[in-house]
């Protein structure tokens, strides 16, 4: 069972709830699948995330990549201190669209 | 390629926290390929070269995961495929210790010789003698080492020369052999302790790592276990000397004083006043210029190869004449060349220089040639009147978690800039 949800707020933000790591990756890029291409940009706010892990930076990776195929524009917002280190570890920090409060 | 610039003359002071040591972890990632369920592994460093190994465990299909904590969550039961290509192996040597796990856990491997190295011969022939010794089928053909084997049988192997990843890669094919192995003449370097300590944790029946003479009982499976890598001893000895170069005070914190015995003792002769706790090192230099001390490098428990540029660099400025004697690797003085374009008054004479202090280094354009003498040219960057400019630190950042950060953090002046 998924212990992360994707809600649409409705003001072109997508929030995270839950844990966003190698658990619930799977589940939350499926739930993407329905949210996400709609044609219009996005915002993904990680400001509910409670823990994650290098699978979760792999989940937005992948939500870039469909983006960028899609021709549209997306940024995350309120990603975890944690999550950013483990993106500058990896080299990929510089790779991730952040969108400032 | 970055450059770090460094202006010299301030005395470092604070404290400063020590990565777990690459050269225990890089090992320690390939054993993960024994286990048969996931292995935790914690205090690994940030370092390139761990990317490397956690790439080239995710080619085979081994799945890995780094948690918020940075652990690195392996697990082997994924895997795919049993090769280690060229286009890794030759940017990262260690890649070879994958060959002596995937032949003992999965009976085949097709690992990449590695390339030429700047600071001497590192042979393989030590890793495929000891497996075909132990039953292994080996060809090495197209630049490739292509191991088969049922099941490894343990056997008596004397090494040669004394070699740690020879060593090491041994030690973890023999842990699922069948029968004892005995390894004799092997390497006796702290990593090789934490190897099989954690190898032990997973399962392992080894004794006698620390001695010249390894005793391994194979057994039937490893399991998963969370593990913590050990100190850097090389980057807390690295530390330690660039206070001491620069008359200053820091604390190290997060190491481990007893692998650094000898170090302790030579940064002592050089004047300076140590306290030791647990997990930290205190070293003051109360303010004074060094006194020069000598080194003669030797594989470990005596004076360590990866720390003889630094005391090169210690040399230069100290009170005196020190001599520095490089009895592991050939051709390992590179960083001289630099140092004296900066000053120093070095005579090199076969695998031996010969270092006069003086007062002062002076600010030049330098270029790092390996990991330890970049570090040597940071140190004697911290000392130089003016802006030196280090240029080739990706040798620097495969050896030193946030090396800048850490200087800084110290009261360096010490920036990076990006190519």
């Amino acid at each position: 069972m998924s212990r992360a949800t994707l809600n649409d707020s409705g003001d072109g933000r997508l929030i995270i709830h839950g844990e966003f790591g190698f658990a619930t990756a799977s589940d939350l890029l499926a739930q993407g699948e329905k949210l996400i291409n709609r044609g219009q940009d996005l915002t993904i706010d990680l400001s509910g995330v409670t823990g994650s892990d290098s699978a979760g930076l792999a989940v937005m990776l992948e939500w870039m990549d469909q983006f960028m195929a899609a021709g549209q524009q997306l940024r995350f917002l309120n990603v975890p201190e944690s999550l950013l280190e483990i993106a500058r570890v990896s080299n990929l920090a510089d790779l991730l669209p952040l969108a400032e409060n | 390629m970055d450059k770090l610039i460094i202006a010299g003359g301030t005395s470092l002071s604070g404290e400063v926290r020590i990565a777990g040591a690459k050269n225990a972890a890089l090992p320690i990632l390939a054993a993960t390929l024994l286990a048969d369920s996931p292995m935790s592994i914690g205090n690994v460093p940030h370092l390139h070269d761990i990317t490397t190994t956690m790439g080239l465990l995710g080619r085979m299909g081994v799945q890995l995961v780094v948690d918020e904590r940075m652990r690195i969550e392996v697990d082997a039961n994924t895997i795919s495929n049993y090769s280690a290509p060229y286009e890794l192996v030759k940017t990262m040597r260690a890649s070879i210790l994958v060959l002596g796990p995937l032949l003992s856990r999965f009976g085949q491997a097709d690992v990449s010789l590695p390339g030429g190295c700047a600071i001497g011969s590192r042979p393989v022939n030590l890793h495929i003698d000891g497996l075909r010794a132990m039953g292994a089928e080996i060809q090495v053909e197209n630049g490739y080492i292509r191991a088969k084997a049922k099941r490894l049988k343990g056997t008596r192997l004397v090494m040669d020369v004394v070699t740690v990843t020879g060593t090491e890669n041994l030690m973890m094919a023999a842990t699922l052999a069948d029968g004892e192995t005995v390894i004799e003449n092997a390497a006796r370097e702290p990593e090789v302790v934490d190897l099989a300590n954690c190898l032990n944790k997973m399962g392992a029946k080894i004794t006698g790592a620390g001695t010249d003479s390894i005793q391994i009982e194979g057994v039937e499976k490893l399991s998963g276990t969370e593990y913590n890598v050990l100190p850097d001893r090389i980057e807390t000895g690295t530390y330690l000397v660039a206070a001491a170069i620069t008359g200053g005070k820091i604390k190290v914190r997060d190491t481990n004083p007893s692998l650094i015995d000898v170090i302790l003792q030579k940064l002592r002769e050089a004047g300076a006043v140590i306290e030791t706790g647990k997990d930290w090192i205190t070293l003051d230099m109360q303010g004074k210029r060094p006194k020069s001390v000598d080194v003669h490098t030797a594989p470990y428990p005596a004076f360590p190869t990866d720390m003889q540029a630094q005391f090169t660099a210690l040399n230069c400025v100290a009170d005196g004449v020190g001599i520095i004697t490089e009895n592991v690797f050939e051709n390992r003085f590179m960083h001289v060349q630099e140092m004296q374009r900066m000053g120093a008054n070095i005579k090199l004479e076969g695998n031996t220089a010969i270092i006069t202090g003086i007062d002062q280094l002076t600010a030049a354009p330098v270029m790092a040639t390996d990991l330890r003498a970049s570090a040597s040219l940071v140190l004697a960057g911290l000392v130089a009147k003016g802006e030196t400019v280090v240029d080739r630190i990706y040798h620097i950042d495969r050896g030193y978690d946030c090396i800048e950060e850490k200087l800084a953090g110290l009261g360096a002046h010490i920036r990076r800039i990006p190519d």
